[in-house]
């Protein structure tokens, strides 16, 4: 994998998520758009050569880097600089971070943009977040001809997984997980009370199957009158006071909650002083809120179960996908994507090398042609001419083979290693290199127009 | 009453009788395994391993009932067979087959009954343990000792049965509470408060039957002091029983300890037949049974 990048670029991405850090690391990295831009524009002034990605979110915080072969950037610094960004000391962040190199960095932000590194496997916010790090990091004129290459790529390719596969379907059956789920707890809800606490959105969708299960009562309790009102006489509910909630909770079989609140409504404490109330009924509760609004102790209550909004999330898209063989095909997506961007890198690569070998022929073809010409004057003009287009036409045909060949290569790995060959045998090395300079100069000649060269 | 003789057991019988756990160990390997493989139900009752696991079922009865056929025909009696450990885990495999039949045939607890098979496979084995160690056995006159011993075997049964019901409930309780349903070892259990109203239903059926045996115990060895000896009521086996006897009759008054449901009521449901199954290895090596 690593042959597959142009020996002109080192790609790396230091980054941690929520597999390896725990969320009150992370929180110290969440980052406003105001903050991204901070950030951005001092690694510019710390590091003009080089091109960065910032992609902060709720679950990850990734800072991906394109630089030039002789002004690298070590592994260590770039932690440092994430270190930085968190406010937190190198030692303390270097066991949670995890390291991507070269073509390893390029499927990462693949893999990121179509949820596929998600915790919620199908969700389509992520792909909007890749998309804003990437026109934050456009505006602040941080990123060049790579990193625009990776990052429209990684967008087309999270774009494919969403709209060719079921992937986001899992979100819509959350709702179908929460009745399973109850379903496993309480034999019928037709003889059980649910309550609904808050007048949200999601809460709203997950009423809707749950009343189709038929509950002998529903109770609506909200902070908003006006709103809880609306519910109520949408789902021909009862309504409780919300100052009277724990009259509520003792009735309650399930609960299902979803305010704005910012601390917990439903603590450990206030369910463990309603036991005797609530007779020591088994209590299945829904929390959809964030932030959370039932204390997660609660969960570990006797009879008491507690699932939240990503724990549904988590068991709807796995149980959904893995019946579907989605998660296959999403993969066989990113697999393209990655062969179409490295064979894009290949033809990027050879075609400086070919325009330098085809220079570099010529060159001695033509220089042969005068020392011929100047011992040879006796040679009338149109004779002269016929030479020279057989010198051409010997050159071309010489070199049709090998550069087909180095072009049209199936294996990639096998074209590139080609391409350094014939720089290597021919000595184009620095031809090369000053063509693919110059044409990477050329704005719009990769799949960015706006690609700007480090 | 004429009495009953203990028929001695034979390596043949031995042999047949140890394989019956193996095989329904075997089958409850299959169950599991055909509900981890296919996670819908429809497909998990008609897969290769389900039918696997059926028939080897079919094959345990068989040798069960085989046994049991034989040692009653050359006792000439019915009724050994409930008087002696071996013959009576014969009876109680069975019978807890026949509830596995039954709950087999039922949608409500199908799901339920291939757990009554390790039950099964463990009965067999503590029997055939226990009929090793001694070769004790009724052979009294007393009308009481038939009524207690049946009745004692029935509501074993029955409290074996609720015993099941609350593993079941507190497997189900942790997979839920573990949260990850992609990992759940059995997927697709009935639901908690299904099986713990299931687990108050055999402690209703089993309690009167306990009580019953307990009872025509006492009068058994009121008749005949010197059965049992004079100091029978500080006997392990009669306190053991008397505090089982008081678990499982808190478990009936739920109105007036309702603290007592859900994972409790399961905890003491496992903890009663716990007792009983103490109060049979009492029974084994008490001097007069």
């Amino acid at each position: 994998m690593e042959s597959m990048i142009p020996h002109s670029y080192n790609l790396l991405m230091v980054g941690i998520n929520y597999r390896t850090a725990p969320i009150d690391l992370r929180e110290k990295f969440a980052a406003g758009t105001e903050q991204t831009r901070q950030i951005l524009g001092r690694l510019r002034q710390d590091f003009p050569h080089a091109e960065f990605v910032l992609l902060s979110t709720c679950n990850r915080v990734e800072l991906y880097s394109a630089f030039p072969v002789g002004k690298d950037l070590s592994e260590a610094a770039l932690t440092s600089q994430l270190a930085a960004i968190g406010g937190v000391a190198k030692d303390a962040l270097s066991p949670h971070v995890y390291t991507r190199r070269s073509a390893e960095m390029v499927e990462q932000l693949f893999l990121v943009a179509s949820s596929l590194d998600s915790m919620v496997l199908g969700e389509t916010q992520i792909l909007g977040q890749v998309r804003e790090a990437y026109q934050i990091a456009c505006q602040m004129d941080v990123v060049g001809t790579m990193l625009h290459a990776v990052c429209q790529r990684a967008l087309a390719a999270g774009k494919d997984v969403h709209e060719n596969t079921r992937l986001s379907e899992g979100r819509t059956s959350v709702a179908g997980v929460a009745v399973e789920l109850i379903g496993e707890v309480f034999d019928s809800l037709t003889d059980k009370t649910v309550l609904v606490i808050g007048a949200g959105k999601m809460a709203g969708i997950m009423l809707r199957r749950i009343m189709a299960q038929k509950p002998r009562r529903l109770l609506v309790s909200n902070r908003d009158l006006q709103r809880g009102a609306s519910l109520a006489e949408q789902f021909g509910a009862e309504r409780i006071d919300f100052a009277k909630l724990d009259d509520g909770l003792a009735q309650a079989d399930v609960v299902l909650t979803g305010t704005s609140a910012r601390d917990p409504i439903i603590t450990s404490a206030r369910l463990k002083s309603l036991s005797r109330a609530r007779q020591y009924r088994p209590l299945f509760i829904i929390d959809v809120a964030v932030p959370r609004d039932v204390e997660e102790d609660v969960g570990k209550l006797p009879n008491t179960f507690l699932y939240n909004v990503d724990d549904l999330n988590r068991i709807s898209s796995h149980t959904r996908l893995q019946r579907g063989g989605e998660l296959e095909k999403s993969h066989q997506i990113i697999r393209r994507h990655m062969e179409e961007f490295v064979a894009w890198l290949g033809a990027r690569n050879s075609g400086p090398i070919v325009k330098a070998l085809y220079q570099q022929c010529r060159e001695i073809s033509d220089r042969e042609l005068m020392l011929m010409f100047a011992e040879h004057p006796e040679l009338t003009v149109p004779q002269q001419d016929a030479i020279k287009k057989f010198a051409h036409r010997l050159v071309g045909k010489i070199l049709h083979t090998p550069v087909t060949q180095l072009g049209n290569h199936t294996v990639i790995d096998r074209r590139l290693q080609l391409a350094t060959a014939v720089k290597e045998l021919f000595r184009l090395t620095d031809e090369a290199a000053k063509a693919e300079h110059a044409d990477a100069a050329k704005q719009g000649e990769n799949p960015s127009d706006t690609a700007k060269h480090p | 009453m004429s009495h009953t003789q203990f028929l001695p057991i034979n390596v043949p019988e031995v042999a047949a009788a140890a394989i019956v756990p193996l095989i329904l160990l075997m089958s409850f390997y299959f169950y599991a395994r055909s509900k981890l493989a296919h996670a819908e139900k429809p497909v998990a009752e008609g897969s290769p391993e389900n039918v696997t696991a059926t028939w080897l079922v079919a094959v345990a009865m068989g040798i069960l009932l085989m046994l049991l056929a034989l040692r009653a025909a050359a006792a000439h009696s019915l009724v050994s067979t409930v008087t002696n450990f071996f013959d009576s885990s014969l009876v109680l495999a069975i019978l807890l087959l026949l509830v596995w039949i039954y709950y087999r045939l039922t949608h409500q607890l199908r799901d339920f009954a291939p757990f009554l098979l390790p039950m099964a496979a463990a009965l067999l084995i503590v029997g055939l343990t226990l009929s090793f160690t001694s070769e004790r056995h009724f052979h009294d006159d007393n009308p009481w000792t038939l009524v207690h011993v049946i009745s004692v075997l029935l509501g074993f049964a029955s409290f074996a049965v609720g015993c099941v019901a609350g593993v079941v409930y507190l497997i189900s309780e942790s997979q839920l509470r573990q949260k990850n349903r992609t990992q759940w070892t059995f997927p697709r259990l009935p639901p908690l408060d299904r099986l713990e109203r299931f687990t108050r239903h055999c402690i209703v059926v089993g309690f009167p039957l306990l009580t019953l045996g307990a009872v025509s115990g006492i009068f058994r060895a009121m008749e005949d002091p010197h059965a049992l000896g004079h100091d029978w009521w500080f006997s392990p086996k009669v306190l053991l029983t008397a505090v089982a006897w008081l678990v499982y009759a808190s478990l009936l008054h739920v109105r007036l300890a309702p603290a007592l449901r859900g994972s409790r009521c399961a905890w003491m449901s496992i903890v009663g037949f716990v007792l009983l199954l103490a109060v049979l290895i009492a029974a084994n090596w008490m001097p007069h049974g």
